[in-house]
């Protein structure tokens, strides 16, 4: 990592257990998952897939963040809004210049509107502005807008890893002295678009996820938008603003198998977990903690867990949290960041729920209980479409 | 009975977009995963949304496709065999 | 960071001659400009082409192209900007969800939809491992690209980065395009003439262009990139003061720039971000644009970029390309680029010779 450390000052998160960072740790501390049947999405497949939804309607969000009556905002946007003005708050950030910038990631960013208005722009011109909500860029200017801020704003979107790398990008900016401080983070919502497509993929459970387990069957998806505030340690020092933790390291390597499907060794895990240690300048003994990608496909959680195995002579205490929020796409990284701070401003680790067999090929089990214990380096993994792999490593604030 | 392996060709032709392949060009026999044809997991998914929407059989056990999807001839006898 | 490779596909029949810009200039009679490049079985397998949509094509082979020309097999990272993504085989597997009311659905055009599936096949068909990164934020898409290799070489001097902008045509969104303003209405605009046409919207392209940039200097480097800026949203007289500070911040006044290339449009709404600095502070300086040759797509900056480069080599300017009467100095040694698209995602590039 170069010269300078960077620190997190401000958290937001939205998720299927909580709209914020508490409502979200506590369901974490109590094993409460938010995943459960489509209410809000309107699909036919509302009865056969499980998903992590956010039970707020795109009506309710647009109240409390007082937008306008005609706002153009895609739910991905309100999401977006509704967790980044809680890290921004949180940051104390109160005049945004153009030394803030935002890193936003989204897969599929305003898909949610543009499946619901494909054949109506000719027939209704109110829709024209929305044309371009199909293009992440316009999810991004939305939440920009809505928070002021002008200078370097840009989209990640790399599918499931699009917020872990939203997080790096943003650091990258700070240690080269581009920004004083950065928004980074990510958002997706359900929509059936990504059910369909995962749907098409056959790596849809229809039932509740098991990540790391023998009979695991697939993924329950999910939708969030999780924000960090990051700034140079020195920054916030001057400002006397409280650390909530240290991004120690990162990394982003391919895994250059297939398009989807990733290789049996792992490659491209185990080469961003690899990296991000030595960015790290840290172990893999040091880590105690790991927040996997645990998709529970088939594919992913072999993959992954040999690619850990490969790299840790004894596997850290680990768990992934998506059989609590769902598999959020782009925003997986960011609320997983978050959660990744959590463990470490509570010292403990969260439960891997629905699990019940060991995997054959894996000599390790995942973590089944919330345990508060000594945890000083949280690993975060989030690995898309594309064989794009990256991991982030946070550390404790003293 | 031809005419299925033959219609099954043209499909795979279409479906999977092999622009460089004509019907002429598969055998009954050739494996369809392997170098003749050099089909992969992408195209698996696509026979199996081909299967279920144009011969409505539906395949739930990937293990199961993977000998149903051998070749042209192991596909055509699976179809024949659930009609 | 120095560019030591360029290519790039377009509307344009763009030289594979060193010594010129381009072939014959390509005019087109209607708002679609198609990439002009064709030959795209000579770089990608039929077996690996079959499932690549216009986008992926021209991406994997303005890829292929500029890493042969600087015989780099394994970059040290792939970072592509997008505005639109795969947006044709999005809006296949979209069509289709629409139209079956969610029945069984082909999961290739899914699976293609993804926005970095550019970068991804790049990756795939190298085999190469490195960093790979996709950013998709409209008109900023490929700076943003730029700014991260910019970012990396930085650190690392002697890594070799692929740094791209592609984005494909797209018929569904040219229809839309016309209806909310985006795209000329025109039945026939003459595209060499394209600054005539005084009304909303512009003309559409599609291309790809590719670099390899390193923090080293090569005997083949093309240009040296000093400082690359993006705003989201500027109003004229923020422009103008953050132009001079950028040149400022970079040890230089408006007179120190040789030529100033701009992405007019002739879109009447918003070209007006130009005029503001054509017609005032770099009123006396050479001022090029191009978006008449390769059409408006959020990644057109690219050629824009590519033409930098080749200017600075050639040490001469394309007269195709001449907004104004003003001729270079014998000596063209620093280039300033700015791009915007509809007041957003404004951008600045500074190349010098090297």
């Amino acid at each position: 990592m170069d010269n300078e450390r960077i620190v997190v000052t401000g958290m937001g998160v939205t998720s299927a257990i909580g709209n914020n960072v508490e409502e979200n740790f506590s369901a974490l501390q109590q094993s409460k998952s938010g995943i459960g049947k489509i209410e809000i999405l309107e699909t036919v497949h509302q009865d056969h897939f499980p998903v992590g939804e956010i039970k707020m309607s795109n009506e309710a969000l647009a109240e409390y963040l007082k937008l306008p009556d005609f706002h153009y905002f895609t739910r991905a946007a309100l999401l977006g809004a509704y967790a980044a003005k809680q890290a921004l708050q949180q940051a104390n950030i109160e005049e945004i210049d153009f030394q803030t910038g935002f890193v936003n990631g989204t897969s599929v960013g305003g898909m949610d509107v543009t499946e619901k208005l494909y054949h109506t722009y000719k027939e209704n011109p109110s829709n024209f502005l929305f044309i371009e909500a199909q293009h992440p860029g316009f999810t991004t200017n939305k939440i920009a807008d809505y928070l002021g801020i002008n200078g370097v704003v840009t989209t990640i979107s790399t599918a499931c890893s699009s917020g872990a790398n939203a997080v790096m990008m943003g650091a990258k900016l700070l240690q080269k002295k581009r920004l004083k401080r950065v928004l980074v983070g990510a958002t997706d919502c359900l929509s059936k678009f990504t059910l369909n497509g995962f749907h098409s993929l056959r790596i849809l459970s229809s039932d509740l996820c098991q990540p790391f387990d023998q009979h695991r069957k697939g993924l329950n998806l999910g939708e969030a938008a999780g924000y960090l505030v990051l700034e140079t340690e020195e920054d916030a020092k001057k400002r006397n603003q409280p650390i909530l933790a240290y991004l120690e390291g990162y990394a982003n390597a391919n895994d250059a198998h297939h398009q989807t499907a990733s290789s049996a060794t792992g490659e491209g895990s185990f080469l961003a977990m690899q990296q991000a240690l030595k960015n790290a300048n840290l172990n893999p003994q040091q880590i105690d903690y790991i927040n996997a990608h645990g998709t529970a496909t088939p594919n992913n959680d072999l993959s992954e867990g040999t690619a850990i195995q490969r790299l840790f002579q004894e596997t850290p205490m680990l768990s992934s949290t998506k059989a609590f929020t769902g598999h959020t796409l782009a925003a997986a990284g960011a609320i997983e960041a978050v959660f990744s701070i959590l463990s470490l401003q509570h010292q403990c680790v969260f439960p891997n729920l629905n699990f019940q067999t060991k995997m054959e090929d894996l000599n390790f089990s995942p973590q089944t209980s919330f345990q508060k214990q000594e945890v000083n380096y949280v690993l975060s993994n989030s690995f898309g479409f594309g064989g794009n792999c990256s991991s982030l490593i946070f550390s404790k604030a003293l | 009975m031809s005419n299925l392996r033959e219609e099954l060709k043209e499909k795979i032709i279409e479906q999977l977009n092999l622009e460089d392949l004509s019907v002429e060009d598969i055998q009954n026999d050739d494996l369809l995963f392997g170098d003749e044809i050099g089909l992969d997991s992408i195209d698996a998914l696509e026979l199996i949304v081909l299967l279920e929407k144009d011969y409505g059989i539906k395949l739930t056990d990937p293990a199961e496709g993977k000998e149903v999807f051998k070749s042209i001839e192991t596909l055509a006898q699976f179809i024949e065999s659930k009609q | 960071m120095f560019v030591n490779g360029i290519s790039t596909l377009n509307a344009q029949d763009i030289s594979s001659s060193e010594e010129t810009f381009f072939g014959e200039v390509q005019t087109y009679s209607s708002p679609i400009l198609k990439t002009y490049f064709s030959d795209f079985r000579k770089y990608i397998k039929p077996a690996a082409m079959r499932r690549m949509s216009s986008s992926v094509k021209m991406g994997v082979v303005a890829a292929s192209k500029v890493l042969a020309s600087t015989n780099i097999t394994q970059p040290d990272a792939i970072i592509v900007g997008t505005g639109m993504g795969c947006k044709t085989d999005s809006d296949v597997f979209l069509e289709n969800l629409l139209a079956s009311n969610e029945g069984l659905l082909s999961p290739t055009k899914f699976i293609q939809s993804t926005h970095n599936t550019v970068a991804g096949q790049i990756a795939l068909q190298l085999k190469c491992k490195a960093y790979n990164m996709t950013f998709v934020q409209g008109a900023a898409s490929f700076e943003t690209a730029l700014l991260d290799a910019f970012l990396q070489t930085n650190s690392s001097k002697n890594k070799n980065l692929l740094v791209g902008g592609v984005d494909e045509i797209s018929k569904y969104s040219n229809e839309l395009h016309q209806l909310d303003g985006q795209l000329k209405t025109e039945q026939e605009i003459c595209n060499l003439n394209l600054l005539d046409y005084v009304s909303a919207g512009s003309i559409s392209g599609e291309g790809a262009s590719f670099f390899v940039v390193s923090g080293e200097k090569s005997e083949a480097s093309y240009a040296s990139v000093k400082d690359i800026e993006t705003y989201n949203q500027l109003g004229k007289d923020g422009l103008k003061n953050k132009v001079l500070n950028f040149l400022k911040k970079n040890e230089l006044n408006t007179e120190d720039i040789d030529v100033f290339i701009c992405g007019n449009n002739a879109d009447v709404n918003y070209d007006d971000f130009y005029h503001s600095l054509q017609t005032d502070i770099f009123s006396q300086t050479p001022q090029l644009y191009y978006k008449h040759l390769v059409g408006e797509f959020y990644t057109s900056s690219g050629f824009a970029f590519w033409l930098a480069c080749k200017i600075l080599r050639l040490q001469e300017i394309p007269e195709i390309c001449q907004l104004n009467n003003f001729k270079p100095n014998s000596s063209i040694k620093t280039i300033l680029l700015y791009n915007q698209y509809k007041g957003r995602d404004h951008s600045f590039i500074l190349l010098q010779a090297c």
